[in-house]
Formats: structure tokens, C-alpha cells, sequence
């Protein structure tokens, strides 16, 4: 695995244990100092032009999508399409039936599509000369936000899977990780400016927790997978923790897991499905990671109930998701969508997978946990992309100082 | 023509290599691994799965496509799949080289050997060659849509080229070749496209005959241009022609069949990915240019060196006209095919007998032989895919990797064919063991040894059963704009150099084609017909079982003895035997030429170019050599007639005197 | 006979028994024949109807005796690096020319040091034998004709080496001798010029042999000489034997020489065992003018190189012994005239063939 280059130099947040009114002075303080350990990772890209190239890239999607739908359906269609007689044009699986009306809609909401009722005017079919064009214009978006190659290659193969996919004759999992290389989904999660940034902010904020226990931090990562936000946590946990938990539902990033990381004996690996519960205990770690994966619990406030239990006083949660669902996610997404149990939270009754970041934040408030950093800043060039970095704490208990 | 045995694991090492992988994915003991459960239900997932075809790739050197390898396969069927695919595959060799990828992807590398011979087939005047060598198809297509195709297929033709950089392939006149990158001007093959959708009949027709007439004789030269002619007919009825030529010198069989079938992929789906490869051709032959000189490699050409004084004659057949004196044009086929069913029956006997289908082919085709020149001990040739398994990618590259490999067949009098396949198989088996040496340069030492210039194997077999198996998935036959592909309407041709006949047998469309490839203008074609007749006839009693317990009729002769014009017996006495000291300036200046290209001193005028140490190829250079420095066309048969430094300098006057008596007039 | 007396030392050895035997055919002569076995010495006199004389080389006063009233000395008794210049100052103190079948830049240096008055009017010829010797003699014929852009020398073959005669070979190393790789090219060596030529085939030569590269001093002076362009010379082996047990003993730089004798005899041995002795001369050249005639290539084949040499010393004591040649100490190859030897070899029964073409 590549080293990570060292942070920059970022002096350690001034962090008070008690609560009170110099607590949002301090979280203040650290989301400043995050902010610019993120900034500092950023490393000169260019991110003001970011905002367009999203909406490029979604709309390459959409389109390709569209296209997509045209080669594999369109003989078969009229001039106007609903949902489930794209579906059916196809042979979707019976779980997969609602995408098809989720890409028109989405179509539609992006203008490229007329929508009348549940029917949809989708654009013209385009000339393969256009086609050509369009995978052009994908990839030239997919540069300038500075993600990888392997993302074209990634995306295109999900496009070109479209048909299969909807027939579940295979599955997103063979297509991010063909012939088992973690490779495309590494470079996909962590090798572009936005992760970056947020991976540095985060290595910030975790560089000023103290422990709870003198013997060493104790921290938990749910959803690890191919630990890509470990691997950027592990520098700024060194030589202070005394455990780290690191679970996942699968038994194959486990493994990998433990080969990658054989040097930190203090690391661990169990199986854990935070969907489904967590682990017994109370008030014992100082760090919950959640890295792309809180989503995944059917119920978000439950979840953050839950793990507030496992906090120590003053302990912290950190996340990052994605708050917006955009169109470029749409050739993958909903296929996990399809296989998930229903959502009972604020999703209930929808196709959403994510929550925004209002609702996070919310559900914090909710389960008692204190909202702290939430990056990258209003109005910031990065919130094009939609991936934050959301931590709370537990409030620590008041004691009297004297 | 693939090798019969399995791979290095023996077939019932198999099922314990395969437990012992799904142990390590699934957290099992090996033998704790129910045979019948599927690994879905013993804790696999689809990303499992996936890592389960790598290791099954790396572990047991077979390939199984994706789609073979889903969450709900039980050992015993994944077992059975990777016995059947495995007979396809290589065998799996542990090779003392590294395949490294190149720091400039562009810089010049050397040619292998059986590129080397197609490129000094190419030079003209050698015994039966041509300008190129290649290969022409055309197949049928209906359903075409004359607006898109066009641009499908030239937007293929570029996202091929760049993910194949030996679409891009150029050869140097002194042998040597090299990749453009992907914008250079010239790099990426033009498509050339003519629409006849609003023609007659009678055009479309005309302008058909004359491409393939065209395509068919002059095949794409990767000297002067790219070495892949890509043309596309647009016809009445929203029908079409694919028409594909490759040039040999870059392209070999298995290469035709991964460009085709990726080629149609990426014309079918427009955001079809074909994943990256990791190495490219110049990368294999620069490590295989380190194996020279190993013990692994030394092994193996002290093998071969040790038995070429006891191979036997190449099969002597009658001819009507000596092959220097031929200038072949197009090579002429008779072709046969036998129908699925019977091909079936044919595989099923195979198995039954414990011989590939190859090797009975291989044999029925040696009998054939045998019978025809009149004595049973046999020289045969064959077209060997030869990809050493240096790297797993290697199956997926386009380049020009096969090689030669000579096959001494013995028939044995008095027995019957099934015993006599089994002997072949055992002969074939051990030969190809010791591939790390070319058949070329096998042949060249042959050549040396046998004071000869002429082809030591000129017969050929070439098999590509199973290749399609190999390659995994099936080959697309829904093309996007270019409609659907009609395998039964497909036309073809091959030029090879140095050959006078070549077998071939390949499968299309789940049917067995048996076909011969012959320079016509050698042989009576009465005669030819027979031969045909009689390895139809055999192949269709293995088919229908009865053919194999019956003995052989052979000629009693092990050795050729008829007289008359004979193929491979054919070298006359060699000019005069000129020696001593070099006689004049003419002949002092060809041995320093020659000195020069082969590093040794040429003190002798009856020295002889291929006895001091040179080849073909090197011939090509001092033949260049010499034109230059003496300012005469010097042509390669004057060369090969008497390639002394007195035959060569006597060449070279007889040049001189030529030209100036033209010139005088 | 008549004629100056004509002493051959070491008279009853291979060389020396050739060299009488040759001098007593070409009618030169009185001769004496000398040597430390009375017996042996008495026979080999017996067989030309020489006069022997007993001689302990160590004894100057016995060297004296031996040379007084000799009109030539020849030196038949080796090895050359324990006679050096002794033989030689001795007859020419008695005032008789020297040939010497061997002895080369050593022997010649040592007899430059303190040169005896007596070599301002005799004559002392070194090296007259096969290599140095004929090597540097012959090429000259192919020279004649017209100036040469390259000459090529190759000499060589199987040939038993006596144990005395190994160490003269392990000690042929250092700038006195010749350089290794080297060509001489352009009025200099030229160093790391040439390459071993590995298996080749060479007019002349029995199979296919391997060439070593080595400027000798000869080739080099032969070279200047002869104003050639360019110079390769070449020792030739019919395996990698000899080579190897050469290059293992100067590798060993801390063993006395004497230890690596026997490998390299046997080395010897080893070569002749493929095929029985053999040796060959070949030259090449190759006019500056393309249209020159004459001969361009000569081959000289004998199966005993130890005995023609002393074919050679008996043609250069039988010229010394017809007078006119200069005095001093010199290689015998810049006296001796290139055409009456090559004839005489071609008569010569120890000559295989001569090709001169």
C-alpha cells in the first residue's frame, strides 16, 4: 500500500472537558483547524471550477443513461416512457423494477427529459458519433474534479452493465472490483481532492482527542471496507491508542484488513453488522468512525442512539457521508437501494439513500450528541460534491471542579 | 495447436487445490468443504466469488469467465469446469523470468523468430513467399444500420487501438519493430467504407469481388503501414460485409481471435471497457530475451540440438514443379466441414480414447501424409500458440507470440489408428515441453546441419481447437449498429511463406472445419483431391467411432525412396565448390561485409553464410549490405542458390554485367 | 662440409636433433654437438658425423670451451628464461655468431643490458623458431606486392607443451611480450580493441577453433614494420583448455609460477588427446589497392611445431654461416629472406602443406 505523505504541521485543538458556553468556542476553533488541515491537502487543485464539472459529470450520466436506455429499450418504446415499461422492456428483476422511473424522474428534474404525468419525453437518441462525444465529455469532468482514471473506466463499465444489472445478472461488487483488485474502489474513495480534503480534516480532529482511559484512545469503525479512512486515521493515532475496532459485514475486507494493517498490533478486526445491532457495552470509546457507511442503517437516529451508548463522556462520532444524491451515482446507487432493508427514518418511503445534512444533524440533536464540525464550510467550492465531514460529541458529564 | 495434457496439477490434485481455496475465503478447513453445497450458502458473496476466479487463475493457471464463477456454483461443478477448461489452457511452467514493463513503451525491440521468417518471407524471392503474409476474412452482416455503423466500427477500431498497442505496430526494414503512441499521425488503422446501399445488384456484387480480390492478394504491410486492413461493405436490405486482413508479422491466430472479439465488443457497446492490460508485446520479448542463456533455456535447446541429426524427412511428395521455381500468388484451399453433431461424436470419441482432438486430427493428417509420399517417419511442422505463461494477461495480448514447432511422426506399421494417436500425443506431449527454444531456430539449425537453404518443413498442421473455450465468452454475434454476424457466411484466406501444404482445423459455429492450404501451382491436383478425400474420410471414422480400432494402411517404406520431384528432396549440387584464398575485390569486399554482420572472420571464398552463423534475417541485412555497397539490385535467390562469398560475388558481377548491358541499350 | 664450425647446443633434444639433421643437409657444417648426457650427446653427433662435446651450461668455462672455434652457436637447449642472453654472450666472446630457436624480448633485453664489444661485428638471431620467428617472418611476402590496410595472423593448433616450455608460456605476460585484446592500429596498440572469437572456422584449421587475441611485441613491431593499417593477431586453440589454465594461474598472483606447470601441461595434452597434434600458420591480408595482384593468404601446416622450429634455427644458422649479415642482436625474422624459407618449409618433410595464394 502507498505511505500516505505525512499531514502538514497543524498545531493540536484546544479542547476543554468540561461543556458550557466555551464549548462552541472550541468546536469553532477545531472545525477551524480542521478546515485548513483539509485546505492544506488539497494541495493547489482547482477547486472553484468544481461546481460546474459536478454538474457536468451528472449530466454525462444522465444522458449516457439515457442512451443507454435507448440501445437496450427504445425499438420497443413510444415516444414517451414510464418507468415500469422500461422495466419491463428490459426484463428488470422484480427489486430493481422502480430504477428505470427513478432515471426518469431524475432525467426530468435535470431537464433533459419532458415529464407529463408519469410519462417521460426522454432526449433524443444519440448518433454514436455523439456517443463518442459524450464519453469524452464524461471523462473530461471526471479529470478536472481530479478523481482517477480508473472512475471513467468504473463508470462506464456500470453503464455498459446497465441492462445487466437491472437483470441482476450481476452486481455492482463485480464491477468495482473486478477479478477481486481493491484497487478500482481505492482509487475511486480516497486518491480525489474532495476525500482528500475531508480525510485530512478528520486525521485533524481525531489528532486533538484525548482519552477517556490514561492507557489510550479506544476507537470503533463501522463499515470499514477497504479502509481507505483508517489508513489516513492510523498516522494520527499513533503511539496514543490503545484499541482499534475495526469491523465490516464482509469477511473479505476483514481479511484484508488484517494483512494491511498487521503493523498496529492494537488494530483488530471482528465482524460486525451495525445495521443490524451493535455491540454490548457503555461508555467506553473516545472515537466512532463512520466513513460512507452510517447510511446503511435503516433508521439513522437509532443508530446514532445507539453509539452515543458506546461513548465515553466527551467521546466523539465522526462521520462522513454523502448528503445529496447525485445523478453521476445513479448507474450504482440504486441497485445497493434494491438490495437494502427498508429505511424507517426519514427515507421511509422513498428511494433516497442518504440523508441530508439538516437530517444528520438532526438525528444527532435527537440521540444527544452535540454537533461539532461539519466541513467543508458554507459556500465553500467543495460542497459541490456533497460529501461532508459531520462530527458530534457526547457532552461530557458536569462535575464540580472543586 | 493446443497441447493435449492438462495443466502441471494431475486431474485429481484438482478438487483439493479448489477446497483448499474455498477453505481460505470461506474460513474452512479443506476438508471441512462440502462438495455439493453452493458457496452461497457456505458464507460466499459475489466479491468472494470474484477472488475466487483470481485464484483459481493464478493458482491453477486456469481462466474461467466471470460469468461461470456466480455465488451459486458447487465445488463439483467449479471442479469439472476447470478440468474441461483446463485441457484448453497451457500448461503452467515455473519460468526463471519476470515480465517488466518497458520505461518507453516506444522504443524498438527485436523481432521473434517466426516473425523474423514471415518478415524475410515478405523480401521476395525466397521459396514459396509472398509480399505478405496474412490473413483475410470477410463475414456477413444483416440488420446493419448504414447511418451508425461506419462510425461504430471506426470508434472501435480507435478505443482497440489504444487499449492494444499492437494495432499500432510498425516493422523497421532492418528487422526490427516498434509501437506508435496512440496520436501519432498514421497509428490508429483507418477504416475504409464502401456504401453500396443504393447501388445495383451487379455493383455491389463487382465492387464485393474486387475487394476481396484486392484484400485477398495484397495483404496491409506493417513496414509501410499499419499491420490490420479494416473494411466495411454497406449493402442493399440493411445488409453488410466485415472485411478483416492481418498481416502475420504481427498478428498471430490467437491475436485474430481476441481483435475479433473485442473489436465487435467495443462496436456493440459503446461504454464497453475491456480491462487494462498491464504488459504489452514488447515487454514479453524483451523478457524472453533474457531467458536466452539460462539453464532453463540451455536445457531445452540442448534437447532439441541432440536429436536433429535423427529427425526424419519431411513428407516427399510428388511435385510437378520445384518450388524455386514457382511465384505463388494466392494459396488455394479445399475445405470441409463436419456438422455439429458430428463433431460432437468426434470429441466424445477423443475423450473416450484419451487423445485430444488435435492430436487425432494431427494423426489422421500424418497417415494422410504418409501415404501420399510412400514412406511412414515423417517431418511435420505446426503453428504452435507458444505463450509462455509469463504473465496473467498474456492470453488477453494482441502481438505475435506463435512459433513453429517440428514434429517427428513415426507411424508404426500394423497398428491401428487409436494406438498410433496415442504414440503421437506421447511425441507431441514431450516435444512441446521444451518450448522455451523456437521452432525456427530449431529449424535454422536444421537447415545448417543439413547443408540446406530450402524449407526443412515445408508441411504443415495447425490446430485451433479449444481456443475459443480458452478465450472465454462466447463471441459476440450482436453488433450494435453493424447488426448480427452470420457465422455460416464467411469467407477466408491465408497466405503463408515456406509452406507448400498446411492443415487446418478450427471450429466455427459448433462445427468442425477441415481444411487444406496449399500452393497449387506444386502439386497435380487430382492427387490433391485424393489426399483431402482421404483425411475427410478418416476424420468422419473417428467421428462415427469406426475408424479407430482399424490398422492403419501405411506404406511398409520409413524413409522416402521414389525418385523424380520430390518435396524435401530437392537440393541439387551447389554451383562449384569453390575455395581458397579471395580472388579478386569483388570477393574481398563481400567477406568483409560478412565479417562485419556476423562477427566472424571470412577469410575462405568457399565460405558459406549460414555454415559462419547467419540467418535469414541476417541474410535480409547483408544482401542490403551488399546493394549498397555495390550499387547493384542484389535479388535473395541469387543469394540462396550458392550463399558462398564466391557465389555471392559472382552475383554481384553477373548483377553489374546485367545493368550495364540495359544500360548500353 | 667446409665451412665455419656450426655448434648446436642441446643437440640431442627434439629441437636440436632437427637442427642437425636439417644442417647437415643443406651441406652446412663442420658441426659440434654439445651437451650435458655424454651418451645421448655422442649418439646425436654419431647420427651427422658432428663432434661431441660435453657442456654444463652453468659452467661458464665449459660454455667457453664449447664455443671456441665455432664460426655459429645455435642454441638448441631451453628454457629460455634460464639461458636468457648466457649462450649468446658466450659465443659471441669466442667470436662466433648466435641463433637462438627461441628466446625472445627477454633474452634480447638482457643482452642489451651491458652489450658485449664482441656484437659490434657478430651477428646474434633470436627467436628464430615458429611463433616468434615464422610469425613475423612470412606475412612479409604477402606484403610485397604492394601496402597492406590489414593484415591478419593466426597461429595455433594442439600441441604437447613440456613442462620448461610451460613456464616460458605462463611468464609470456607484461608489455615486454604483447598485450592481450589488443590490435594495433593506426601506428599504435590499441587496447580492448578485439573480442575472443569463440568456435569459428579458419582456412587451414582442422574444426571450428577459438582465436585469442595477443599483440605480441613481434606482430607489433612486424606491424610498424610493414606500415600496415592494422594489425590483428590471434593464438589459436582448439578448446578453451589452455586459455583457462593460463588465465587461473596469472589470476594467482601469489603462487609462485612453477605450481601452475602441470595444469597447464595437462591442459595441453588434453588438446592433443581431441585429435592428435596439429599446428597452422595463416595469414590474411588485405591490400590498401583494390585492384593489387600477388598473394593475399598463406597457409603453412605442420603436425610438430616444436620441430619446425628448429627448422627455422637451422636456416638461420645456415644463412649466418653463408655471411653478410649485419651484426648485432636482432629478431631472426628481420634477417631471414621470407621466400627462400617458405620454400625451403614447402620442401620440408615436417611441413603438412603450404598454401600461398
Amino acid at each position: 500500500m502507498a505511505a500516505t505523505a505525512d499531514p502538514p504541521p497543524v498545531p493540536a485543538p484546544r479542547v476543554r472537558a468540561g461543556g458550557g458556553p466555551g464549548a462552541a468556542a472550541d468546536a469553532a476553533h477545531l472545525a477551524d483547524v480542521a478546515h485548513r488541515a483539509g485546505t492544506a491537502a488539497l494541495a493547489g487543485a482547482d477547486t472553484a471550477a468544481f461546481p460546474a464539472l459536478v454538474d457536468r459529470l451528472d449530466r454525462a450520466v444522465l444522458r449516457s443513461i439515457a442512451a443507454v436506455l435507448h440501445d437496450t429499450a427504445g425499438r420497443r418504446l413510444g415516444a414517451a416512457w414510464t418507468g415500469p415499461e422500461v422495466a419491463d422492456a428490459i426484463g428488470a428483476a422484480p427489486r430493481h423494477r422502480w430504477i428505470p422511473g427513478r432515471w426518469l424522474a431524475d432525467l426530468a428534474a435535470a431537464g433533459l427529459a419532458e415529464r407529463s404525468g408519469d410519462r417521460y419525453a426522454p432526449p433524443p437518441r444519440p448518433r454514436r458519433a455523439e456517443l463518442t462525444a459524450l464519453r469524452a465529455e464524461l471523462d473530461t469532468a471526471r479529470a478536472g474534479l481530479g478523481y482517477p482514471p480508473e472512475l471513467t473506466r468504473y463508470l462506464r463499465s456500470t453503464l455498459s452493465a446497465l441492462p445487466r444489472l437491472l437483470r441482476d445478472e450481476t452486481s455492482s461488487q463485480e464491477l468495482l472490483f473486478p477479478d477481486a483488485d481493491p484497487r478500482t474502489a481505492e482509487v475511486l474513495y480516497r486518491d480525489n481532492p474532495v476525500n482528500r480534503y475531508l480525510n485530512a480534516a478528520a486525521a485533524a480532529v481525531v489528532r486533538g482527542l484525548t482519552p477517556a482511559d490514561p492507557a489510550g484512545l479506544r476507537v470503533l469503525e463501522l463499515g470499514a471496507g477497504i479502509g481507505a479512512t483508517t489508513a489516513e486515521l492510523l498516522p494520527a493515532l499513533a503511539g496514543r491508542t490503545a484499541d482499534y475496532l475495526f469491523t465490516d459485514l464482509s469477511p473479505f475486507f476483514l481479511d484484508q484488513a488484517r494483512e494491511r494493517f498487521a503493523d498496529h498490533p492494537y488494530l483488530r478486526c471482528e465482524r460486525l453488522d451495525f445495521a443490524a445491532d451493535l455491540p454490548p457495552g457503555h461508555g467506553g470509546l473516545d472515537l466512532i468512525v463512520a466513513a460512507n457507511t452510517a447510511h446503511n442503517a435503516p433508521h439513522a437516529g437509532r443508530l446514532l442512539t445507539g453509539l452515543r451508548r458506546l461513548l465515553a463522556p466527551g467521546g466523539t462520532l465522526l462521520l462522513v457521508e454523502t448528503c445529496r444524491e447525485h445523478p453521476q451515482s445513479l448507474t450504482s446507487m440504486p441497485f445497493l437501494v434494491s438490495a437494502n432493508p427498508p429505511r424507517t427514518d426519514a427515507r421511509a418511503g422513498t428511494d433516497r439513500t442518504y440523508l441530508s445534512r439538516a437530517e444528520w444533524r438532526e438525528a444527532m440533536a435527537g440521540a444527544g450528541l452535540r454537533p461539532e464540525v461539519d466541513l467543508p464550510p458554507a459556500g465553500h467550492p467543495l460542497t459541490a460534491l456533497s460529501q461532508r465531514l459531520l462530527t458530534a460529541r457526547r457532552p461530557p458529564e458536569n462535575r464540580s471542579r472543586r | 495447436m493446443t497441447p493435449p495434457t492438462p495443466t502441471t496439477t494431475a486431474p485429481d490434485t484438482v478438487a483439493a487445490d479448489l477446497a483448499a481455496i474455498w477453505g481460505e475465503l470461506l474460513g474452512l478447513e479443506p476438508d471441512d468443504v462440502p462438495t455439493d453445497t453452493e458457496f452461497l450458502r457456505l458464507g460466499g458473496d459475489s466479491v468472494l466469488s470474484v477472488r475466487m476466479a483470481a485464484l483459481v487463475r493464478r493458482r491453477l493457471g486456469v481462466v474461467l469467465a466471470l460469468s461461470d464463477v456466480t455465488v451459486e456454483i458447487t465445488l463439483d461443478r467449479l471442479a469439472d469446469l476447470v478440468r474441461r477448461r483446463s485441457t484448453a489452457a497451457g500448461t503452467v511452467r515455473d519460468l526463471p523470468v519476470d515480465v517488466v514493463r518497458r520505461a518507453d513503451p516506444t522504443a524498438p525491440f527485436p523481432l521473434m523468430p517466426l516473425q523474423q521468417g514471415y518478415f524475410v518471407g515478405q523480401q521476395g524471392g525466397w521459396e514459396l513467399s509472398y509480399e505478405s503474409a496474412h490473413f483475410y476474412g470477410d463475414v456477413g452482416l444483416t440488420g446493419v444500420d448504414g447511418d451508425e455503423a461506419a462510425d461504430a466500427l471506426t470508434d472501435a477500431v480507435e478505443r482497440l487501438a489504444e487499449h492494444q498497442p499492437t494495432l499500432r505496430a510498425r516493422v523497421t526494414p532492418e528487422g526490427m519493430q516498434y509501437v506508435l503512441p496512440p496520436d501519432a499521425p498514421g497509428a490508429i488503422p483507418a477504416v475504409r467504407v464502401y456504401d453500396l446501399r443504393d447501388a445495383t445488384e451487379e455493383e455491389a456484387t463487382a465492387t464485393l469481388e474486387r475487394v476481396r480480390a484486392e484484400m485477398s492478394s495484397t495483404g496491409p504491410d506493417p513496414v509501410h503501414g499499419p499491420g490490420l486492413d479494416l473494411r466495411l461493405t454497406l449493402l442493399p436490405g440493411d445488409r453488410g460485409r466485415l472485411h478483416t486482413a492481418m498481416n502475420l508479422l504481427v498478428f498471430d491466430g490467437w491475436s485474430a481471435t481476441v481483435l475479433n472479439r473485442e473489436l465487435l465488443t467495443l462496436s456493440a457497446d459503446w461504454n464497453a471497457v475491456l480491462p487494462p492490460l498491464e504488459i504489452d508485446f514488447g515487454d514479453y520479448v524483451q523478457a524472453l530475451g533474457r531467458l536466452t542463456g539460462t539453464e532453463a533455456w540451455a536445457a531445452d535447446r540442448d534437447w532439441w540440438w541432440g536429436r536433429l541429426d535423427g529427425l526424419p524427412q519431411p513428407p516427399a511428395l510428388p511435385l510437378r514443379a520445384d518450388p524455386k521455381d514457382v511465384r505463388p500468388v494466392l494459396m488455394h484451399t479445399r475445405e470441409r466441414h463436419l456438422a455439429p453433431e458430428q463433431w460432437a461424436a468426434l470429441r466424445a470419441a477423443c475423450a473416450e480414447r484419451g487423445v485430444t482432438p488435435s492430436t487425432a486430427l494431427l494423426t489422421a493428417f500424418a497417415a494422410t501424409m504418409a501415404r501420399w509420399a510412400g514412406h511412414r517417419d515423417l517431418l511435420l511442422n505446426s503453428l504452435q500458440l507458444n505463450r509462455l505463461p509469463v504473465h496473467p494477461d498474456i492470453h488477453r495480448l494482441v502481438g505475435a507470440f506463435a512459433s513453429t514447432m517440428l514434429i517427428p511422426v513415426e507411424l508404426p506399421e500394423g497398428a491401428t489408428f487409436a494406438a498410433a494417436a496415442t504414440a503421437v500425443q506421447r511425441v507431441f506431449t514431450e516435444h512441446a515441453a521444451h518450448n522455451l527454444v523456437s521452432g525456427v531456430e530449431v529449424s535454422r539449425e536444421l537447415a545448417r546441419r543439413r547443408g540446406t537453404t530450402r524449407p526443412v518443413g515445408p508441411v504443415v498442421f495447425q490446430s485451433t481447437l479449444g481456443m475459443d473455450a480458452a478465450v472465454g465468452d462466447r463471441h459476440p454475434s450482436s453488433v450494435g449498429p453493424l447488426g448480427e454476424i452470420s457465422f455460416a457466411d464467411f469467407h477466408h484466406q491465408l497466405r503463408t511463406p515456406q509452406v507448400a501444404l498446411e492443415a487446418r482445423v478450427y471450429e466455427l459455429n459448433d462445427e468442425l472445419a477441415v481444411v487444406f492450404s496449399l500452393v497449387e501451382e506444386l502439386f497435380t491436383p487430382e492427387e490433391v483431391d485424393a489426399a483431402f478425400a482421404g483425411m475427410v474420410a478418416l476424420t468422419e471414422a473417428l467421428a462415427d467411432g469406426s475408424g479407430w480400432d482399424r490398422v492403419l494402411d501405411l506404406p511398409a517404406a520409413r524413409e522416402p525412396e521414389g525418385d523424380g520431384l520430390r518435396l524435401g528432396r530437392l537440393d541439387g549440387a551447389r554451383g562449384d565448390d569453390a575455395s581458397g584464398p579471395l580472388a579478386d575485390d569483388v570477393e574481398r569486399r563481400v567477406a568483409e561485409v560478412w565479417e562485419d554482420l556476423l562477427d566472424v572472420p571470412v577469410l575462405d571464398r568457399g565460405a558459406d553464410f549460414f555454415r559462419l552463423g547467419g540467418d535469414s534475417l541476417v541474410a535480409v541485412r547483408a544482401l542490403a549490405r551488399m546493394t549498397r555497397e555495390f550499387g547493384v539490385q542484389l535479388g535473395v535467390r541469387d543469394f540462396l542458390d550458392l550463399p558462398t562469398v564466391a557465389g555471392a560475388a559472382a552475383a554481384v558481377r553477373a548483377a553489374r554485367a546485367a545493368e550495364a548491358g540495359s544500360a548500353s541499350r | 662440409m667446409t665451412g665455419p664450425l656450426v655448434g648446436v647446443l642441446g643437440g640431442s633434444g627434439t629441437v636440436g636433433r632437427v637442427v642437425l639433421d636439417r644442417l647437415a643437409g643443406y651441406g652446412t657444417g663442420p658441426l659440434r654437438v654439445g651437451g650435458r648426457d655424454p651418451g645421448r650427446t655422442r649418439a646425436a653427433a654419431e647420427r651427422v658425423g658432428g663432434e661431441p662435446v660435453a657442456v654444463d651450461l652453468a659452467d661458464p668455462a665449459s660454455l667457453a670451451r664449447f664455443c671456441a672455434g665455432c664460426g655459429v652457436v645455435v642454441n638448441a637447449a631451453g628454457p629460455s628464461y634460464r639461458v636468457l642472453d648466457t649462450v649468446a654472450r658466450a659465443a659471441v666472446a669466442a667470436g662466433a655468431d648466435y641463433v637462438d630457436a627461441a628466446g625472445d624480448a627477454a633474452a634480447l633485453a638482457a643482452l642489451g643490458r651491458g652489450a658485449p664489444a664482441g656484437l659490434a661485428e657478430r651477428s646474434a638471431l633470436f627467436s628464430a623458431g615458429l611463433m616468434p620467428g615464422l610469425s613475423g617472418l612470412l606475412p612479409r611476402l604477402l606484403a610485397e606486392p604492394g601496402p597492406l590496410r590489414r593484415l591478419d595472423v593466426y597461429v595455433g593448433g594442439a600441441t604437447a607443451i613440456g613442462p620448461l616450455s610451460a613456464v616460458d608460456a605462463l611468464l609470456t605476460r607484461g608489455p615486454g611480450f604483447g598485450t592481450a585484446l589488443a590490435a594495433w592500429r593506426d601506428g599504435r596498440v590499441a587496447e580492448n580493441a578485439l573480442a575472443p572469437l569463440r568456435s569459428v572456422a579458419l582456412p587451414g584449421f582442422r574444426h571450428p577453433v577459438h582465436a585469442w587475441p595477443f599483440l605480441s611485441a613481434e606482430a607489433a613491431a612486424l606491424a610498424a614494420d610493414l606500415g600496415v593499417d592494422e594489425l590483428r593477431n590471434y593464438t589459436v586453440y582448439v578448446s578453451e583448455n589452455i586459455p583457462e589454465a593460463l588465465a587461473t594461474a596469472w589470476a594467482a598472483d601469489d603462487r609462485p609460477l612453477e605450481e601452475h606447470v602441470p595444469a597447464v601441461v595437462a591442459a595441453a595434452d588434453a588438446d592433443v588427446a581431441l585429435d592428435g597434434p596439429w599446428y597452422t600458420l595463416l595469414f590474411h591480408a588485405r591490400p590498401r589497392d583494390p585492384a593489387r595482384g600477388g598473394p593475399t593468404r598463406l597457409v603453412v601446416r605442420t603436425p610438430d611445431s616444436y620441430a619446425l622450429s628448429g627448422v627455422v634455427a637451422a636456416l638461420a644458422a645456415h644463412r649466418l654461416a653463408e655471411g653478410g649479415v649485419p651484426p648485432g642482436a636482432r629478431p631472426a625474422a628481420e634477417v631471414l629472406d621470407p621466400r627462400a624459407v617458405l620454400d625451403a618449409l614447402a620442401a620440408d618433410p615436417l611441413v603438412d602443406g603450404v598454401e600461398l595464394g
